[in-house]
C-alpha cells in the first residue's frame, strides 16, 4: 500500500485487527472401526468429566468391542495436558476429550485435541453447547479448523450422575462416528457446524447485540 | 515511513469523528468508548514512540493468535489516546503478557474474572508521568488510564476477545477497560519491584500480573505491622477465589504508604511479609471442602493431611505472595487475587526512540 495520501482525499483509517498466520492441518486419520482398539480417555478435571467419560467406556467396552481403555486426568483445567497428550497420543488408537464448559477449560481442551489429532490420533472431543463456538473458533485459530467437536447440554458440573449417564448414553453414537467416519466426511459436517465463518458467537440471552 | 504501513484500510463511508467511532463500534472494534479514529498520519506518529519496526511481531495473541505487530500495537495505542512515547510500555507488557507463564490463552478466554494488570517501576514512571500515588487504580491520569485502555484494544482486536464471543468473562471487572498502575518508589520501605526480580534500579519495566478487580484491605487501628498483615491475610483468605483451589496462581498485594511504613518500622523485609502472609492467609480444609471449587482442582489434597482444621495456603510458597507499594495517603492497602493458573512476568521496557 503506498502513501501518497493528500490533503483532498479524506483519511485513510487502518484496520486495528491483527492477522492471524497459521497454517492449517487437517485432521488425523480416523479408523475403520473400533473393535479391538485401545481407546484414552482424557478428563479434563471439569466436575462430571470423569462419570461421563467412565460411562462412554464402560457402553464402548460392551457395545462395540473395544479392548482396552486408558484413562487420565489433568491436574487442572487451565492448562495444556502436556506429556498426558503424548502419551494417549502414543499409547491409544483414539481418544475421547471431554469437556470445554467454561472460557479457560474449553480453551485448554481444544487445545489438548488439535495436540493429539496433530500427532496423528483421532480425538472425539466434548464442549458444552454453551462453548462449543468458542471451541471452534480456537480450533481455527490454531490451525485445524475441521476439529470435530459434539456437544453435550450445558451446564453439567451441577447435575446428578443419572443425568451425566443419559448424557453420556446420548453421546456416545457421535464419539464413534467422530472416530471412524472418513475424515472428508467430518470436514463436510464439522467444519461450518456451530459457527459460519465471521458469524458472532452469541447466545442472545446472554449477550447484548451491539 | 507511511509506505511501511501494511495494515488494510477499513472501508468507511466518510473520516469524520463520528462516522469512524460509529464503524468501528459497529465493528466491535472498541471497548464501547469513543476512540480517536486511527489515520494513516497518526499511526505514523505513534510508531514514531520507537525504534522498532512496524512489521515486527511482538507477540501472539491468545486465543485468536492474532501477531501484535508493533503496527497493530500503535493503530490501537492511537485508538486509545496514547502519546507515542508510550509504545515502548505497550511493547514490553505484550512482550510479558505472552510469555507462556502468564497463560493469556486461559486468561484471555476464560469466564474467570481476570484482567492483566500492568505495574510500571523505574525512570520511565516519572518520564511519562504514570500515576503511583492517589487514586491509583482510578481515573485521572493520561498515561495510566490510555495505556490500560490500549492493552485491552489489542486484547480484543488482535486476541479475539470480543465479550461472549472468545472472551468468555461472565462478568468481568471495571478493569478491563484499562489497568495500569506504577510503583511508589519513593514512598516505600523496600526495594522496589523490578530490583527484587533482578533489574536494575534505573532500568524501566513493566510487570503483568492476571488480577482479579483489587478488594480493599481497611486497617485504621493497628499500631504495628503485624497487625496490619493479619489483616491483609484474612482478606485474602476466602474459598470464592481461585488462588484457594490452583496450585499455580499468586497473590499481590499493593500497601498504600502508610502501612507500608508501620510494616516497615516493625523490621519486616518483603520475604518476611510474604513468609507471615503465606503463614496466615490461608483456610481450612474441612471449609476448602464445602464448595469453591474443590473436586475440580486438587490443590487441597497435595498435602498429605487428615485433620479438617488443616490450614492450607493460597500460594505454593511464600514468594508467590507480590508485594508493591501504591497509592496516596490513608490507612488503606489493596489484595489482589489472580486467576489461579497464571505467572506475573516482568520485562525491561526498551529506551524507546
Amino acid at each position: 500500500m503506498s502513501s501518497g495520501t493528500t490533503k483532498q482525499r479524506r483519511d485513510e483509517i487502518l484496520s486495528p485487527v491483527g492477522e492471524v498466520q497459521t497454517d492449517d492441518r487437517p485432521i488425523a486419520t480416523r479408523l475403520s472401526s473400533l473393535e479391538g482398539t485401545t481407546i484414552g480417555f482424557l478428563d479434563n478435571a471439569k466436575t462430571n468429566a470423569d462419570v461421563f467419560l467412565a460411562e462412554v467406556s464402560r457402553i464402548l467396552t460392551e457395545e462395540y468391542a473395544v479392548e482396552e481403555t486408558v484413562h487420565r486426568s489433568k491436574d487442572n483445567t487451565a492448562i495444556p495436558a502436556g506429556s498426558i497428550a503424548s502419551y494417549l497420543a502414543t499409547h491409544c488408537d483414539a481418544v475421547v476429550n471431554a469437556y470445554g464448559d467454561c472460557g479457560s477449560c474449553t480453551s485448554w481442551c481444544v487445545y489438548d485435541s488439535v495436540d493429539i489429532e496433530g500427532r496423528g490420533t483421532p480425538v472425539a472431543t466434548v464442549n458444552s453447547d454453551e462453548f462449543v463456538r468458542l471451541g471452534q473458533s480456537e480450533s481455527r485459530s490454531l490451525g485445524m479448523p475441521g476439529l470435530p467437536i459434539l456437544t453435550v447440554e450445558h451446564p453439567m458440573g451441577d447435575v446428578p450422575e443419572d443425568v451425566v449417564h443419559e448424557r453420556a448414553a446420548d453421546a456416545v453414537d457421535e464419539i464413534v462416528s467422530i472416530l471412524t467416519e472418513n475424515r472428508e466426511r467430518l470436514l463436510e459436517e464439522y467444519d461450518q457446524k456451530y459457527l459460519d465463518a465471521g458469524e458472532e458467537i452469541g447466545d442472545e440471552e446472554l449477550y447484548c447485540p451491539l | 515511513m507511511g509506505s511501511e504501513l501494511t495494515s488494510e484500510l477499513l472501508d468507511i463511508d466518510g473520516s469524520d469523528f463520528e462516522s469512524v467511532n460509529q464503524a468501528l463500534y459497529r465493528e466491535n472494534m472498541t471497548d464501547g468508548l469513543p476512540v480517536i479514529p486511527p489515520t494513516r498520519e497518526r499511526v505514523e506518529e505513534m510508531i514514531d514512540g520507537t525504534d522498532r519496526d512496524p512489521a515486527d511481531v511482538v507477540g501472539v495473541v491468545p486465543p485468536r493468535y492474532g501477531d501484535a505487530t508493533v503496527e497493530k500495537i500503535a493503530i490501537n495505542a492511537v485508538m486509545a489516546g496514547c502519546k507515542p512515547a508510550y509504545m515502548p510500555v505497550l511493547l514490553a507488557a505484550f512482550e510479558a503478557m505472552t510469555e507462556e507463564p502468564f497463560n493469556l490463552y486461559g486468561v484471555n478466554a476464560t469466564t474467570h474474572p481476570v484482567a492483566p494488570l500492568v505495574a510500571v517501576n523505574g525512570p520511565i514512571v516519572d518520564d511519562l508521568r504514570i500515576n503511583y500515588g492517589y487514586n491509583v487504580f482510578g481515573q485521572g491520569w493520561r498515561a495510566n488510564s490510555t495505556i490500560g485502555r490500549a492493552i485491552r484494544l489489542v486484547l480484543v482486536n488482535v486476541g479475539g476477545g470480543q465479550p461472549g464471543q472468545m472472551d468468555r468473562a461472565t462478568h468481568g471487572h471495571p478493569g478491563k477497560f484499562s489497568f495500569c498502575i506504577a510503583e511508589n518508589e519513593r514512598k516505600s520501605p523496600w526495594e522496589p519491584l523490578h530490583v527484587r526480580r533482578g533489574f536494575d534500579a534505573d532500568e524501566s519495566t513493566v510487570t503483568v500480573f492476571g488480577a482479579e478487580a483489587p478488594h480493599e484491605i481497611n486497617d485504621h487501628v493497628s499500631e504495628r505491622g503485624d497487625g496490619i498483615l493479619t489483616v491483609a491475610s484474612d482478606v485474602l483468605a476466602t474459598v470464592g477465589n481461585n488462588n484457594a483451589y490452583y496450585t499455580q496462581g499468586e497473590v499481590t498485594l499493593v500497601f498504600g504508604p502508610e502501612h507500608a511504613e508501620t510494616i516497615a518500622r516493625d523490621g519486616y523485609s518483603i520475604d518476611e511479609i510474604q513468609n507471615f502472609v503465606y503463614d496466615h492467609a490461608r483456610n481450612r480444609l474441612s471449609k476448602l471442602k464445602t464448595g469453591g471449587m474443590y473436586g475440580i482442582h486438587d490443590w487441597a489434597d497435595r498435602f498429605d493431611v487428615q485433620d479438617p482444621d488443616a490450614r492450607i495456603p493460597l500460594v505454593e510458597s511464600p514468594e508467590k505472595v507480590n508485594v508493591l507499594v501504591a497509592g496516596g495517603a490513608g490507612k488503606h492497602s489493596m489484595a489482589i487475587h489472580s486467576f489461579g493458573e497464571t505467572h506475573s512476568v516482568t520485562k525491561s521496557i526498551d529506551g524507546g526512540a
